[in-house]
């Protein structure tokens, strides 16, 4: 699915989780086109190059969580999970940083089912400003190798609610990574993939199986296979064209 | 009535990085999102105490957003809502109220 569009299903089930239609849900999925994707505060013009993302047919799209810009290369390259609950549904309780190491638990059991040594970032003082590339930091309880980001996440709250998503990088397209974040000097530095980390690049539904079954173990989860619901699809539609593929809202959020 | 966020709530988002908040004139809803809050681990919604009408709006947000770390309860405002039932003032909590709340919930 396109950007847009993909940033509506997070949002319709994350509503819907609110108010209480939708169940816990745990999503993978795939960007196409390849898309660069901004933080819900992010200045659009600032750090990403439109220009460079327009003559490579790379989409933009800004999301409904916070962080620095992201690009989603196509499912051979990138798996995105997200996943939407209310703190009660995990059994925590609602503190932020539970949350993250909820899910990070589950990711580190899956990653390394793959054959890749992950550690969770453990919680530290924040160190300087925020910067321009999702990868060139690592947040508390994200997921790392040897120092290296290899999962960029976000969260979006409300009260106890909560959507989070995040990149696993299967492989990079380094060039095109250059292409799109001209103000990040050297963003490869800082960031490594699956295939750097297990010497060879896993495929799309692999990495979405050996997730999908570490959640399940490691939290107990019954997973179940499924669509959208109708009431999903609806909101679906409407957040595509109100908000995720409007003009006005890549500019600037409202 | 001024509103902005506790210092839990500050303490828990982490560093803000950005607030995108109603223009004055605007009309806010009791427990109804008037907002948003970007911090570096989350973007949350922000949810406004009483119904009212929007009068002020905090200008040094959008250049500053740490006040909102540094000084939740002075200088980290977000709005003055002038309250469309004052009685719904007797419902909230003050700080200290909410602090002897949240050491209950802890245990």
């Amino acid at each position: 699915m396109d950007g847009a569009t993909n940033m509506a299903v997070d949002e319709a089930v994350f509503r819907g989780r609110q108010a209480g239609t939708s169940p816990p849900t745990l999503r993978f999925f795939a960007w196409r086109p390849p898309t660069v994707s901004i933080g819900y505060g992010q200045p659009l013009g600032r750090d990403v190059d439109v220009g460079a993302c327009q003559r490579f047919g790379v989409g933009i799209v800004r999301r409904p969580t916070g962080g620095s810009a992201i690009y989603h290369d196509g499912p051979e390259r990138e798996l995105t999970y997200s996943v939407v609950a209310q703190a009660d549904d995990l059994g925590i309780g609602p503190d932020l940083l539970d949350t993250y190491r909820w899910i990070a638990r589950a990711l580190v059991r899956g990653l390394r089912a793959l054959g890749a040594d992950v550690a969770m970032v453990p919680e530290r003082p924040p160190d300087g400003p925020v910067p321009a590339f999702c990868f060139a930091r690592t947040g508390v309880y994200e997921i790392e190798v040897a120092g290296r980001k290899l999962v960029g996440s976000a969260q979006r709250r409300q009260a106890a609610a909560f959507l989070q998503h995040g990149a696993v990088l299967l492989d990079v397209d380094a060039p095109m990574v250059h292409a799109v974040f001209p103000t990040t000097r050297d963003p490869l530095a800082t960031l490594t993939t699956l295939a750097a980390t297990i010497g060879r690049r896993p495929g799309f539904a692999e990495v979405a199986d050996a997730l999908a079954a570490a959640f399940g173990a490691e939290h107990g989860l019954d997973l179940r296979p499924g669509g959208l619901s109708e009431d999903e699809s609806e909101r679906v539609e409407t957040l595509v064209r109100e908000r995720y593929a409007a003009p006005a809202w890549l500019v600037a959020p409202a | 009535m001024r509103v902005g966020i506790t210092a839990f709530a500050q303490e828990q988002l982490g560093d803000v990085v950005f607030v995108e908040l109603p223009k004055v004139g605007a009309r806010v809803t009791a427990h109804q999102a008037f907002g948003v809050v970007e911090s570096v681990k989350a973007v949350s919604d922000l949810f406004a105490p009483v119904t009212g009408e929007v009068v002020e709006v905090n200008p040094e947000l959008a250049s500053k957003p740490e006040i909102v770390n540094q000084d939740p309860y002075g200088k980290g405002w977000m709005l003055v809502v002038q309250p469309a039932d004052p009685g719904e003032w007797d419902g909230l909590l003050t700080s200290q109220q909410y602090e002897e709340f949240l050491a209950q919930d802890a245990h």
